[in-house]
């Protein structure tokens, strides 16, 4: 354990499946994520300023809101070049990109709204969050299927270690997708951020945090969704990984899967299995949520060291390790 | 600190297909013109984009070039969906095989990809309700599907500084120990959201896409990929390699956390990325014989970034030459950090600066940068300066250092 390592002192979401990290249901099966039923615009974010926001937008800024004020305001230390934040998201703006279209080829650019149009950059959402909290270190949007969030928990510790910020916040943020489109029943919706800094810093303002996530990602390429994945590179590609995540440790952790039954996600299992790891595999959603969120509940409550993974049918692949502070 | 090369580059634009015609073209400075979308969804009042591979490029010699349109059937990629995941792939390809990368080691190798909007189709009508779900953001893991690469497949969406974060995270990748050799670069291709979010915004310039020009009204898009091979120092020596093109040697990264489409007047942050970039190469802006704006002709950025040029360079700014390569190739979004980067390596590589494309005596005097034009400069300089800014103040520079044999 050194004062260099990053840990988790805050974090914050909002979703249908719960808004206390500690409580979120994600072993219940799937709610309902549209309609808004399950988010509060007043009570998360009060006030005015937030009417012309895409929903992800409002999202994204609420779980900031719930993560600083959990980690008892971390930013009023670090000077706002200090400040990075790396964001994953699959579809913050594919219902407004899907909007913005149908008013294009319906009645022409001149309708679109002048106020929203800046969204169709996915960028934009996280960028806002930056403008509220004077996030000025860096902002990292990463948009890889499924893993983006988790890959924005190792691309801001890789930043922060390369010393382009001092600490950083790691988040994912997802929107429904419209009705009419391919995904839209299996949408996610809802963000979660979690505050990363120095174990040295936390404890010089008394913060012992909520315990740390190490990531690593692969990739295992095969020549269409529906094809099989060659055994030997799925062995070669996961053995690897969980060399880099565990070097010095049993691989034998239990693992939370997120991924379907496509060829990428039943080998990760297979080969997690053999291994020697318990392996629960959850189905995915549209996004890069899902996974964040495990990650979110299992550094919330008391536990033992576990895995949680991605593996998407396109072949992008993440493993976190998430490690509570507080044991069972 | 672990020393990247760039040991393979490939490219596709409006200038052509491959690094040797962009270069040709670059050195041929010609008046480059977008075209008119043929998208009749496309109901914007400035329908001009730069389109690549839909017709011969500037300068293009039928008896000399091979062009490929990425969109025919003789494209080997033409089953692979997405125009962005399509210009992606022929960049790549050229890459691995100019680096000479082997089939293992490009096995090992990981991949990452900026892409404003990546493979926009999905949500643009008619919608194909045949299509299984996918994200729009499928370019990277398409590239690393053709390699066969296992060392990762990120996508990042910094909007229009997109590849300049996806080359200083590969960057950063190599000097972790994370991976050896990342094959990384920008893909962008026709979006009509994009055209129309623009053109709401009167930020199209209905006549060409005019850097630092005094009556520049906006910017035009472009499409384009390129894709660089980066390799520790360390990998390279060991498989053998003989040249490359120029060092990756440092990056800096900022946000303005001010507006979101807007650059922060003053420019405190786009120099802050600057000077760290310099800084993390170990090097000064003394150093510094050329630099590869952002400069997209919207009217305040180029102004700002103008002015910051001026505060990082000092005096030495009337006379150190700027190529502003966004009057060639449009504004390629996402995939103009990487075009930008190589544009660079070839000018530290050639040890030659191209002619600007002519601004005549149409230079805005806001903007007092040097853009030497009709005739190539001899570099002077170690190293190159590239900047890629973005909407949400997103900013990152990087700075490439000429190689050592």
């Amino acid at each position: 354990m050194s004062a260099a390592e990053l840990v988790v002192t805050g974090i914050g979401t909002t979703s249908p499946w719960g808004r206390d990290p500690a409580r979120l249901a994600l072993d219940a099966g799937r709610p309902p994520v549209t309609g808004d039923t399950w988010f509060d615009l007043a009570a998360e974010l009060g006030g005015r300023g937030y009417k012309y926001l895409p929903a992800s937008c409002r999202y994204l800024l609420a779980a900031t809101r719930r993560a600083l004020a959990e980690a008892d305001d971390p930013l009023s230390r670090v000077p706002e070049t200090g400040r990075g934040m790396a964001v994953g998201t699959n579809n913050a703006v594919t219902a407004l990109l899907d909007a913005m279209d149908e008013t294009m080829t319906t009645s022409g650019a001149g309708k679109l709204s002048p106020a929203i149009a800046p969204f169709f950059a996915v960028n934009t959402v996280p960028s806002r969050v930056a403008m509220e909290h004077g996030l000025k270190g860096w902002n990292l949007t990463l948009t890889t299927p499924q893993t983006a969030g988790l890959e924005a928990l190792l691309a801001g510790t890789r930043a922060v270690h390369a010393g382009r910020s001092t600490m950083f916040l790691a988040g994912a943020v997802e929107e429904a997708l419209p009705p009419h489109q391919a995904g839209h029943d299996i949408s996610e919706a809802g963000a979660a951020v979690l505050v990363l800094e120095p174990r040295a810093a936390a404890a010089a303002r008394g913060r012992t945090g909520h315990g740390t996530c190490r990531v690593v990602t692969f990739f295992l390429p095969h020549a269409s969704p529906t094809a099989p994945v060659a055994s030997h590179t799925a062995k070669q590609a996961v053995g690897d990984a969980f060399a880099r995540l565990l070097p010095d440790r049993d691989a034998a952790l239990p693992t939370r899967l997120i991924a379907d039954d496509s060829p990428v996600g039943t080998a990760v299992a297979e080969q997690i299995r053999l291994l020697g790891a318990e392996v629960d595999v959850a189905p995915p959603g549209a996004g890069a949520l899902l996974p964040m969120l495990h990650v979110a509940r299992g550094l919330a409550r008391p536990g033992a060291p576990h895995l949680v993974a991605a593996a998407c049918r396109d072949g992008s692949c993440a493993l976190a390790l998430v490690s509570p502070e507080r044991a069972v | 600190m672990t020393e990247v090369l760039i040991t393979g580059a490939g490219a596709v634009s409006c200038l052509g297909v491959g690094v040797e015609a962009m270069w040709r073209a670059l050195c041929a400075a010609p008046d480059s013109r977008p075209q008119r979308v043929g998208d009749p969804g496309a109901r914007v009042r400035v329908p001009l984009f730069h389109l690549a591979g839909t017709g011969p490029p500037p300068g293009f010699d039928p008896d000399r070039d091979t062009e490929t349109d990425p969109d025919t059937d003789a494209d080997p990629d033409a089953h692979v969906y997405g125009r962005a995941s399509r210009l992606a792939l022929t960049a790549a390809r050229e890459a691995v095989a100019d680096a000479g990368l082997t089939s293992e080691e490009t096995a090992r190798s990981t991949v990452v990809v900026g892409t404003g909007g990546g493979n926009t189709e999905r949500t643009r009508r008619p919608l194909d309700p045949a299509l299984p779900y996918a994200p729009s953001y499928t370019v990277a893991s398409a590239v690393a599907t053709a390699l066969g690469a296992t060392g990762g497949a990120a996508s990042a969406a910094n909007a229009c500084a997109a590849s300049g974060y996806g080359l200083g995270m590969a960057l950063d990748m190599i000097r972790a120990g994370e991976a050896e050799v990342v094959v990384a670069g920008g893909a962008e291709a026709y979006a009509r959201v994009t055209l129309g979010c623009f053109d709401r915004m009167g930020a199209v310039d209905p006549h060409a896409c005019r850097p630092f020009h005094r009556d520049r009204q906006g910017t035009v898009f472009g499409e384009g990929a390129a894709v660089l091979v980066l390799e520790s120092a360390r990998h390279a020596r060991r498989r053998g390699v003989r040249r490359h093109y120029a060092k990756l040697a440092g990056a800096g990264w900022s946000c303005d956390a001010h507006h979101l489409t807007a650059p922060e007047p003053g420019g405190e942050e786009i120099q802050r990325a600057m000077a760290e970039a310099l800084a993390d190469a170990g090097t000064s802006a003394e150093s510094v014989g050329c630099v590869v704006p952002h400069g997209t002709g919207t009217r305040l950025n180029d102004v700002v970034e103008s002015r910051v040029l001026g505060a990082v360079f000092g005096e030495r700014v009337a006379r150190l030459p700027v190529f502003s390569l966004k009057a060639l190739l449009g504004h390629t979004a996402g995939a103009a950090g990487a075009l930008g980067a190589l544009t660079a390596a070839l000018v530290l590589d050639r040890g030659t600066v191209p002619p600007n494309v002519a601004l005549g005596d149409g230079q805005d005097p806001d903007c007092r940068l040097s853009l030497p034009q009709h005739t190539p400069l001899r570099l002077t300089g170690r190293h190159a300066l590239v900047n890629a800014f973005a909407f949400g103040g997103n900013n990152v520079s990087l700075v490439l250092e000429e190689a050592t044999p």
